[in-house]
């Protein structure tokens, strides 16, 4: 057996010990999932808007927050040196006495951020990306996570505010999917993001661990592996939904996943002491390692559909020049003599066998986000399947360029969501 | 939050994942398994049916009787068409001659011989009477072949305007077999693509107007 087929036979084995270790780790604790703890208390909750140039959102931002079904609250919004009518909205709330307005030079959104936490004076910190929305009951379900004094954050559920186009559709799927996944990953402690729109900490322990890392380009990632590798837990409430604006073009989802997946491997590399760690459990022993394999995987597959499809192509031109490109006997005489028999081999049934699993992975998604899988779901589902996950790999490559010639001097301009 | 118990959630998964993994794999070499002996049946059909050829030949030659063309035609059409059908399933076969790299070349040596012993049955039939089914004998190799694609699409194209007018035998030079050895130094090929189209020995790529003018020489087709 040649080594290309070792190899592929290797990584549909781990791809499927993921999808299992996973589904036992969702049906171990099914039952907790939709299940929030009850608030043993109502402590003050300071809500944080960092925002540059938000004009077009914030208004939506700062109402959802007023709207929010929570007994004891203040909004503070940090203006990140906005040049367009940010400040002057934000003004208006000002004089209604509905928010805090912090105006600053730009410096970038982990700095507003750590300013906003600086004014704050609730026991918990509720921060929230200006492009994005709370739903009424968001910080009502998080706040009972924190009875358990070891716990410093709780993330959220976070879906899409709109899906126009083909790019929103596929992110509108991955949005569901993130909802199952932050779920069982907590479940295990292996939550490494705490996300921009909606996520709450204990303002005590974000302080003491040195709040948010300025000039990070994923502060939200780095600032959840601090606090655990500060010793302290990260939650998740499935059902504190939070609404988020994701990238309409193609352009603007490259840009943005670049960021993210060049932060994701600037951050591990900064952490990279949790890789095998036993002290990290799950997250050291399992997540971080099959990161990596995942990437590893995504390339091969890559390659593979790449390598073939050229192949074909070179080869299907050779045969068209060899017959002068004189088609038409082809077709005239063509027979389809397709036999599912032999069209099945070891490889196909294993990838069938992660095709099942996928489709139960998208079930699990859809179930945890309390959506239902209908008709109208077909082209997002095509979508994800069939686009996105060939555009992973250009992701990645994206983000390895990125940092390969950026280096580790990466600092977003302003507070860019 | 799950703290203790994690080994268990490791072996767990590890145990239910092999499961599943090698059910799969079970699977998939099984239908492969199911799949080669249904080709080995086939070829083993073939063979008998050139052997009864064969036999006609040779109990009207007792009873020296004339052969019946149009059955003996319709014949030869029978074993081109079987011998072809049996090359397009082998070739389906790709990925398990490189997973079950024994029992594949097992089959494929098979396949060679029934395919060689089906051109010689053809030829015959061609000798005793009189049809126009053109027959080439292609020769190519996998590892030191540069226009054996090209080879290929210019023969497909003529098999599809010929039909049972045209039958190919394609042999891989690369399997070690006595008979391929011997027609390959009898014909002294040496490299590949070569063809040997109605008995004349072509060693080297024939392109689409030169394989058009050879089959015309040999029989008055629509096409020419």
């Amino acid at each position: 057996m040649d080594l290309k087929f070792l190899i592929l036979m290797g990584l549909y084995y781990f791809m499927i010990y993921t999808c299992v270790f996973w589904f036992i780790v969702y049906f171990r604790n099914r039952r907790n999932v939709e299940k929030n703890p009850f608030p043993k208390r109502f402590p003050k909750v300071s809500v944080i808007i960092p925002v540059w140039n938000g004009e077009r959102t914030i208004k939506r931002a700062i109402d959802s927050c007023i709207k929010l079904n929570y007994p004891d609250k203040e909004i503070i919004v940090v203006n990140d040196g906005s040049t367009d009518r940010t400040r002057e909205i934000c003004e208006t709330y000002v004089k209604k006495n509905k928010i805090v307005l912090v105006n600053k030079e730009n410096g970038g959104k982990a700095t507003a951020l750590n300013l906003g936490i600086k004014k704050a004076t609730g026991e918990l910190v509720a921060c929230l990306d200006a492009d994005s929305y709370f739903s009424k009951k968001a910080i009502l379900n998080m706040v009972g996570y924190f009875n358990d004094k070891k716990v410093a954050a709780v993330t959220p559920a976070m879906k899409l505010t709109e899906d126009k186009t083909i790019w929103q559709k596929i992110q509108l799927i991955e949005y569901y999917f993130s909802i199952y996944l932050r779920k069982v990953f907590s479940f295990v402690g292996s939550q490494y993001v705490t996300p921009g729109p909606g996520s709450m900490y204990r303002r005590e322990i974000i302080q003491k661990v040195g709040g948010f890392e300025e000039g990070n380009i994923t502060e939200d990632m780095e600032i959840a592996f601090r606090i655990m590798d500060a010793g302290y837990d990260i939650e998740n409430s499935a059902n504190a939904y939070t609404y988020t604006e994701g990238p309409e073009t193609f352009k603007e989802l490259v840009k943005q996943r670049t960021r993210w997946y060049a932060g994701y491997l600037e951050n591990v590399n900064k952490y990279r002491k949790m890789l095998f760690n036993p002290r990290f459990n799950v997250l050291g022993l399992f997540l971080l390692p099959t990161n990596f394999l995942w990437i590893f995987t995504l390339f091969y597959v890559s390659y593979m559909s790449i390598d073939a499809t050229l192949m074909y192509a070179s080869e299907s031109v050779r045969s068209l020049m060899a017959i002068n490109f004189d088609i038409w006997p082809l077709i005239a005489n063509f027979k389809f003599d397709f036999d599912l028999l032999f069209a099945i081999n070891p490889l196909t049934i294993l990838a069938l066998l992660f095709v099942v699993m996928s489709i139960i992975v998208i079930y699990l998604s859809y179930k945890v986000s309390d959506e239902k899988i209908t008709k109208k779901y077909v082209p997002h589902l095509f979508g994800y399947f069939f686009i996105y996950f060939a555009l992973l790999s250009l992701f990645f490559a994206s983000a390895i360029t990125y940092k390969l010639v950026r280096g580790g001097n990466t600092k977003w301009k302003g507070a860019e969501m | 939050m799950e703290r203790r118990g994690d080994v268990e959630l490791f072996l767990v998964t590890g145990v239910i994942s092999s499961m599943i993994f090698f059910v799969g794999l079970f699977m998939g070499f099984s239908i492969g398994g199911q799949k080669m002996s249904i080709l080995q049946n086939s070829i083993n059909n073939l063979e008998q049916n050139i052997q009864a050829a064969n036999l006609h030949f040779n109990v009207l030659e007792i009873m020296n009787e004339s052969v019946s063309c149009d059955f003996m035609i319709s014949l030869a059409d029978e074993l081109g068409t079987e011998a072809s059908e049996l090359g397009r399933r082998l070739e389906q076969m790709e990925i398990e001659g490189r997973m079950m790299t024994e029992d594949y070349t097992v089959l494929k040596r098979n396949y060679m011989v029934v395919l060689i012993n089906d051109w010689v049955t053809i030829e015959e039939i061609k000798m005793r009477c009189e049809t126009n089914m053109s027959t080439v004998l292609y020769f190519y190799s996998n590892v030191n072949c540069l226009n054996c694609e090209e080879q290929a699409s210019v023969l497909n194209y003529y098999k599809k305007i010929l039909d049972s007018n045209l039958m190919i035998f394609s042999l891989d030079a690369d399997t070690d077999l006595t008979v391929i050895n011997a027609l390959t130094s009898t014909y002294s090929i040496s490299e590949y693509p070569s063809l040997l189209v109605n008995g004349e020995v072509h060693r080297k790529y024939v392109s689409k107007t030169n394989m058009s003018s050879y089959l015309c020489d040999f029989s008055n087709y629509s096409m020419c």
